[in-house]
């Protein structure tokens, strides 16, 4: 799991808030799941607990929903879940590997250029 | 400073390479773009340095540079062999337009061929002396990535641009994490070793969904061959 190291730094979290994940690559390794965060070359590894967590963050269901589908998967009341999970969603947020609100679709629906475009695909020198 | 520095297109890719090769520039020739005229910022900008033949040292006992090829500070090849260096330099560069299939991963490293297979050793392994490594029965090639299919543990070696062979498929054999490895003091889970190797994965056809679908590639080759244990060449 990620470490809470700037727990303070962040705000209440609402728990009708939409949280999606952030601009991460992720996969699930076993029961764990690797979240990667390319542009600062750092890697999260989440225990299994927080594995699920992650994999019910659908960028459209409210935390109030996610808690209580855990809730009810694991035979637990709702605000024990809420207590261990809503810290951990904490840290994700400001680890950056979540963010508030829906998925961002607008790369999807912006409309493909129209010319072939030259791309610089290489990365530059770190000199 | 460099005698030649070329703008060339391969695929969609757009790279500025400064060789003072002069073999180099002619096979590069035909791939030229107008630099002003689609990336107006990448003419004084070098991707790719290929220096082949460093000064001669000013007397017997000065410092020898060997030949270089690297990719800004990062050194994918340093070699007294410089047709090693030239043929690595143009898979490098063939690589950067053959995008990543689907459940492959393309990592970096440095891929050393023995007679079994290919062992791909970590990037700064780039910097090892050639001849230490061809003393143990390695052919280093000097490229900046390897592609690896996870369900047949065969990775594929771009054939140099320009070239009309066909890539290098063969057995990856082991390969080793960065530096110390892993940490003796955590735990080796499958997630703990993706992690470690997941900044080692590349794309050149960038984007967050194939980046994923290389993640989980990662974690299939990681849980079939576990990279191996401790510091490469220990």
């Amino acid at each position: 799991m990620t470490a809470d190291t700037h727990f303070e730094a962040v705000p209440a979290l609402p728990l009708h808030t939409v949280l999606a994940h952030g601009e991460v690559q992720w996969a699930a390794a076993g029961a764990e799941v690797v979240v990667a965060q390319p542009a600062h070359a750092v890697a999260h590894v989440l225990d299994p607990a927080s594995a699920v967590l992650w994999q019910c963050l659908d960028g459209a269901s409210p935390l109030t929903e996610v808690i209580a589908d855990i809730a009810e998967a694991f035979g637990v009341t709702a605000e024990q879940v809420a207590a261990d999970c809503v810290p951990v969603l904490r840290s994700w947020l400001a680890a950056g590997i979540v963010h508030e609100g829906p998925a961002d679709d607008q790369r999807a629906t912006s409309p493909a250029p129209l010319e072939r475009a030259w791309r610089r695909l290489v990365d530059p020198p770190d000199t | 400073m460099w005698p030649h520095v070329l703008t060339i297109a391969v695929g969609d890719t757009v790279v500025v390479v400064g060789t003072d090769d002069d073999p180099l520039a002619a096979l590069l020739q035909p791939m030229r773009v107008p630099s002003d005229e689609h990336a107006p910022d990448t003419a004084a900008r070098i991707d790719f340095g290929v220096e082949l033949h460093p000064p001669r040292p000013a007397h017997r006992a000065a410092p020898r540079s060997l030949p270089t090829f690297q990719h800004g500070s990062r050194v994918i090849g340093r070699a007294g062999d410089v047709d090693a260096l030239r043929d690595g330099v143009l898979r490098t560069l063939a690589s950067l337009a053959v995008p990543v299939p689907a459940g492959q991963v393309r990592l970096t490293g440095l891929p050393l061929l023995h007679a079994d297979g290919v062992e791909l050793a970590p990037p700064a392994a780039a910097t090892v002396a050639h001849r230490r490594l061809t003393t143990r029965a390695r052919r280093p090639l000097y490229v900046s990535s390897v592609r690896v299919d996870p369900t047949t543990l065969l990775a594929t070696i771009d054939a140099p641009l320009g070239a009309a062979t066909d890539p290098l498929v063969v057995p990856l054999r082991t390969w080793w994490l960065d530096g110390d490895g892993v940490e003796a003091a955590q735990p080796a889970t499958l997630g703990r070793l993706v992690a470690l190797a997941a900044h080692r994965t590349v794309d050149p056809l960038r984007g967050p969904e194939r980046h994923s679908m290389q993640l989980a590639a990662l974690v299939q080759l990681v849980d079939r061959l576990p990279p191996a244990e401790g510091r490469f060449g220990t």
